[in-house]
């Protein structure tokens, strides 16, 4: 018999790992669907939809935590790299040779962009060890700590690239350079749902998944500065 | 190249890990063990950060759970940090060693016996290839009009 505790638990682990790996709130303008202003638009539908073995909810020697964590994590990088494809793509974005990746070159292009508040800074993850070390002799102080790039007492979050959202050059945004709806609300954006196949009786039918609309309605609230040198 | 960050306690551990690096390298990985003493550090880089990039950047940790691992505080250190960043972990256990608590829940490890662990890499670098396939496999995706049917391996998930 189906251990129904086990699979609410595992679903609770899915959300809340999508949850705390989600970049999208903390990066651009996140809005509830509103039937009034948003029916006409596109949504798709991003997330999980996979067949998982029936026997891991009916065993108690399978512990399938650690795989409902990595589905919560991986939807989050899928939608952290579907917003970074949609940014490097746009072609009205302005774009800036970085002749050497120092900390005065970056905060001259970050000043060009007005002002602080709501700026948000993606860095390529080669600059790491530069940005902690060689930018604090630099600035004769700490300026990466954390996850925050500080620039003049303001404190800008910083994403850094990894093996799984893979970029280059560093992307500045305010966060008002888009708009991504979602449906239906910004705490039930992730929708999970577990059955039995009705094609696989040996399997699960998993679908975790967010829909969305995201579109950049103001190409120039981004800088995409591209380092010249690599490491 | 699939990034292997390799993570150790204590001498023994650092030997079995350089052994590993060199057989994972041959293979054509980009393995990196975290040791004061590691090759693959530029002379003059700062150590602690240049640990901290190659783990952000690494699709995979190997732990090497032997004895040393339970009693150091970077190797410690280095899983809670792995774990923070979302950099999935195997665990490469001694077969008389227990696994430390932060690895209790973690992916099926690849035992070995102190006596031979090189016979146990080839096992360990099929895990490898199956984990970083599995992590990349399920990434949020744009849904198509039918589940995926890329199977799961149920061995991975075993206590």
């Amino acid at each position: 018999m189906l251990n129904r505790e086990k699979i609410h638990h595992c679903l609770e682990l899915l959300k809340e790992n999508y949850v705390q790996n989600s970049v999208i709130t903390r990066v651009v303008e996140v809005i509830d669907y509103d039937e009034n202003q948003h029916r006409d638009l596109d949504f798709l539908k991003l997330g999980i939809w996979t067949y998982v073995p029936k026997e891991w909810f009916l065993r108690t020697d399978v512990f399938p935590d650690l795989v409902f964590i990595e589905f919560g994590r991986g939807i989050a990088i899928g939608e952290e790299k579907y917003l970074i494809e949609q940014i490097l793509n746009t072609k009205e974005v302005k774009q800036k040779m970085l002749a050497e990746v120092n900390y005065q070159n970056v905060v001259e292009a970050i000043k060009e962009m007005g002002i602080f508040s709501d700026l948000v800074i993606f860095a390529p993850i080669n600059h790491f060890v530069r940005m902690h070390v060689d930018w604090m002799k630099e600035a004769g102080a700490m300026v990466v700590v954390g996850n925050e790039l500080i620039v003049e007492a303001n404190r800008i979050p910083l994403f850094w690239s990894s093996k799984y959202v893979d970029f280059n050059d560093f992307i500045i945004v305010h966060r008002s350079f888009g708009r991504w709806i979602v449906k239906p609300s910004i705490s039930e954006r992730l929708s999970v749902q577990i059955v039995e196949s009705s094609e696989r009786r040996d399997k699960m039918e998993l679908k975790a998944q967010t829909v969305f609309h995201f579109d950049i309605i103001d190409p120039s609230q981004i800088l995409i500065l591209k380092p010249q040198q690599t490491e | 190249m699939l990034s292997v960050f390799i993570c150790y306690g204590g001498p023994q551990g650092e030997e079995i890990g350089n052994r590993l690096r060199n057989f994972l390298r041959r293979e054509g990985f980009d393995a990196f063990l975290a040791s004061p003493r590691s090759p693959d550090i530029p002379a003059g880089l700062d150590f602690s950060k240049e640990i901290e990039r190659k783990l952000r950047d690494a699709h995979v940790m190997v732990a090497i759970c032997d004895s040393g691992i339970l009693s150091s505080q970077y190797a410690l250190h280095e899983i809670d940090m792995a774990k923070q960043l979302g950099v999935p972990i195997i665990p490469f256990r001694e077969e008389n060693t227990k696994l430390p608590s932060a690895l209790q829940k973690s992916w099926a490890p690849v035992v070995f016996k102190l006596s031979s662990p090189g016979r146990k890499f080839r096992r360990l670098q099929i895990e490898i290839y199956r984990l970083v396939l599995f992590k990349l496999e399920f990434q949020g995706k744009l849904l198509g009009a039918k589940p995926s049917v890329v199977g799961i391996p149920p061995k991975l998930l075993r206590s």
